[in-house]
């Protein structure tokens, strides 16, 4: 290779270097944080960030520089995440919860009821509990909420990350939220708040 | 002439693509006038306000260790040599 090629070369790789340093290890904390909830133990989660990465590295030249860094990652995150998780599950007997995702899907905004849970109600429980509690919802329903309301990724964000139309991000978190508070408003009662409406 | 025909169940459709960020500065003015009317309407809103709020702040966050980014840091430089 002539000098000029090698230096034209390096000045590529320090670029493209420079670009995960710059734009992708900043969000290695919020990565991990998604592939915890996801997988719920820290193992398979280091996986999942460190496969994210080398992935991220053999796309490197279809990221565009200054675009959406965390939307990017956060997409082969969950790809990786499905297509391995779906090979754990794809199995007789096993439920996909994408499937059941996929069929309370509506693209329709006709929902309006929300699950009235009352403040006083959730908020004596600890992060412990609500953690669990968001652990226990079906995958697709558990990532929705983690998007839109621990990353604040918009809902047109979302729409990419998940490859589903917005108007299915609307009414997927809206169940989503319906089913994590029934689950909070259960384990209140359990522990013995009382909605005191009720009395 | 009337400002707003004002119904419940269409204003409580809209509440969270106030709460999540997802409304024009107009919309989301237009919206909070429209709630500041509606007494039951405002309490639906708040009560779902702060259930975002405390999901916000509850969920754990986790962080990963500086040993795994210092790994991966050091498996992508690995990478880009041998793609040299």
């Amino acid at each position: 290779m002539t000098d000029l090629l090698m230096t034209m070369k390096n000045n590529k790789v320090s670029k493209d270097y420079k670009i995960f340093e710059d734009e992708l290890f900043p969000h290695a904390d919020a990565l991990y944080n998604f592939a915890f909830h996801l997988t719920y133990n820290s193992e398979d989660a280091n996986d999942l960030v460190q496969e994210t990465y080398l992935k991220a590295f053999n796309f490197i030249n279809s990221y565009q520089t200054g675009t959406n860094a965390k939307a990017w990652l956060f997409k082969i995150l969950k790809n990786a995440f499905i297509n391995e998780y779906r090979k754990k599950v794809k199995q007789p007997n096993k439920v996909d919860y994408e499937d059941i995702a996929a069929y309370h899907d509506t693209d329709d905004d006709s929902y309006i009821g929300f699950v009235d849970l009352r403040q006083e109600l959730f908020q004596d429980l600890i992060g412990d509990e609500i953690t669990t509690a968001l652990n226990n919802l079906p995958v697709d329903f558990r990532t929705i909420i983690l998007l839109c309301d621990i990353e604040g990724f918009t809902y047109e964000e979302i729409s990419k990350i998940m490859d589903i139309p917005i108007g299915t991000v609307r009414s997927r978190l809206h169940r989503a939220r319906n089913m994590l508070k029934d689950k909070l408003k259960s384990y209140a009662e359990k522990l013995g708040f009382k909605d005191k409406r009720s009395k | 002439m009337e400002k707003h025909r004002h119904s419940c169940s269409e204003l409580i459709k809209r509440v969270y693509l106030c709460l999540d960020g997802e409304m024009s500065p107009q919309q989301e003015e237009d919206f909070l006038e429209e709630l500041g009317c509606c007494n039951s309407c405002l309490e639906k809103y708040d009560i779902e306000k702060n259930f975002k709020q405390y999901l916000i702040e509850k969920v754990q966050r986790r962080k990963i260790s500086v040993v795994l980014v210092n790994n991966i840091r050091q498996q992508i430089k690995d990478s880009f040599r041998m793609s040299d």
